[in-house]
């Protein structure tokens, strides 16, 4: 630490003290009592194993296929190298598995993960509740991270309305928000559209996706020549990979259909109130 | 539980296989700085559930937890994150308060802390109204910015578990901390600044008071 913290560091120390730190549970309860009657109460054994995916050291930038054991059940996984798919994953409620593209990992579980609860309390900057990091400007943007930040350029979507800049992803993350644009309405917190960027490489962080319920469809689709995946039907729970290998269970408050697809060294996505039709223009604007 | 408390990873084990009681234990070991975690991201309304439900979603993502690795900062991040994603107005609400007799000034302390302060932001903090100045600032960095703080300083995790914690490389928790601490005296400084201004125009309306007088 440079020196010239020295002051401030010695300030902040002592500072810990003053600050008006919550006991753990509150007033007449313990938390871990209310944690553990939850657990017993969802008999919330830990729901699948994707050991496997440490293992797993390279993952190249072709689609592949990939099966695993997933808590007893053992299990199928469907994927071609190339061309299209769909997997209904009501119709196979006992089976559950992963796809993956470079840096992302789509994960079915046979169940659900809960819905989100909608956003609330006043109003804020459009796709706030998000959690994507700090509002930037595109130029901002741009300069937080270690490549050219990408966005779609058709003229129905235009310009995002507010943009964020986080570095939970080593490289950064990007993200656009949009509200509504004529032929896409807008959910519950205003938001249409939602373009997320960042750079994955290998052995670094992943982003790992977790799909699931009933209705939910996944199939492979090309983006300009290059793999991706439309999945549509589910609400969906992202789980962060650090560089220490270690997975990070993470929601996002959004679930409309998703288009996840390669650019390069970058992954892009694209989620929101939209056909697929309407994804695959989105995304064949990008540039 | 009988002799020697279990390790973390022997608890993980159990766990892992179910019994929720080992679970029970570890999250005994680890609510307080769960929640205070929580409260740093998020701020008091959402400190408690944000830590409850991290601690859930911490249980479901056992089978992916490295074995050798410690549990802690592993769960901080999970913690953090969750409070991240429940963070709604964060200016609004998401602030640190300053304990009730804290919020007095600590004469004491102060008097010996700001010895050499004479003209640094950081002196400033520590006058009169350093604590409120202080926390001010802090409250408006970004949530991350306020982690690396919280876990530097007042949770004194070392810097493996803080970059664990944040998931970051280890290599970068120090220039991270520096950076989080320059915007923290940046933002001192502007609030002093605009502090002199406020004192300034105060002291110009009193004069004007005083001619019209």
């Amino acid at each position: 630490m440079a020196e010239r913290f020295e002051q401030l560091e010695r300030v902040l120390g002592a500072f810990g003290r003053a600050i008006d730190f919550p006991a753990a549970g509150g007033a007449g309860t313990d938390l871990a009592s209310s944690v553990a009657s939850r657990l017993r109460a969802e008999r919330a054994v830990p729901r699948f194993s994707v050991r496997g995916l440490r293992s797993r050291r390279t993952l190249g930038p072709v689609v592949r296929p990939a099966w695993h054991t997933v808590a007893a059940a053992s299990l199928v996984i469907l994927l071609a190298a190339a061309g299209t798919l769909s997997f209904s994953a009501s119709a196979r409620d006992a089976v559950a598995g992963w796809l993956g593209l470079r840096g992302v990992h789509i994960t079915i579980v046979p169940s659900p993960p809960p819905p989100s609860p909608p956003p609330s309390g006043p109003s804020t900057p459009l796709g706030s509740d998000l959690a994507l990091g700090q509002a930037v400007t595109l130029e901002q943007a741009q300069q937080l991270v270690g490549y050219r930040v990408l966005r779609p350029a058709i003229a129905a979507l235009g310009q995002p309305d507010v943009v964020y800049e986080s570095s939970s992803v080593e490289g950064g993350l990007v993200s656009m928000v949009y509200g509504a644009r004529r032929g896409i309405a807008r959910q519950a917190d205003g938001v249409a559209v939602l373009f997320v960027e960042f750079r994955a490489r290998l052995e670094r962080r992943v982003l790992l996706e977790k799909f699931a319920g009933p209705g939910t469809t996944i199939e492979a689709v090309r983006v300009n020549g290059e793999p991706g995946f439309w999945l549509s039907g589910a609400p969906h729970e992202l789980v962060f990979r650090g560089p220490d290998g270690q997975d990070i269970p993470e929601s996002l408050r959004l679930a409309g259909n998703v288009l996840v697809w390669e650019h390069r060294d970058l992954v892009l996505r694209l989620e929101g109130n939209l056909t697929k039709a309407q994804a695959l223009r989105i995304a064949g604007s990008v540039r | 539980m009988e002799g020697r408390p279990l390790e973390d990873t022997e608890l993980v084990r159990l766990a892992r296989r179910g019994d929720v009681g080992a679970y029970e234990e570890l999250v005994r070991r680890y609510q307080e700085i769960a929640v205070r975690t929580a409260y740093v991201v998020a701020g008091a309304a959402e400190a408690q559930d944000a830590a409850q439900e991290a601690f859930v979603k911490a249980y479901r993502a056992l089978d992916r937890f490295r074995d050798d690795a410690p549990f802690r900062p592993w769960l901080l991040r999970i913690v953090a994150n969750e409070a991240i994603n429940r963070r709604r107005s964060a200016r609004r609400q998401a602030g640190l308060a300053l304990r009730a007799a804290a919020a007095a000034v600590d004469g004491a302390a102060e008097g010996r802390l700001a010895d050499d302060a004479a003209p640094s932001p950081e002196g400033a903090a520590l006058a009169q109204e350093g604590r409120r100045e202080l926390i001010a600032a802090i409250n408006e960095l970004r949530p991350e910015d306020r982690l690396l703080i919280a876990y530097r300083y007042w949770f004194e995790l070392t810097e493996a578990e803080m970059a664990a914690a944040l998931g970051c490389p280890t290599g970068t928790v120090k220039s991270r901390s520096s950076r989080a601490l320059a915007r923290l005296r940046a933002t001192l400084e502007r609030s002093r600044d605009a502090d002199e201004v406020g004192r300034e125009h105060r002291g110009a309306l009193r004069s004007e008071e005083a001619i019209d007088g």
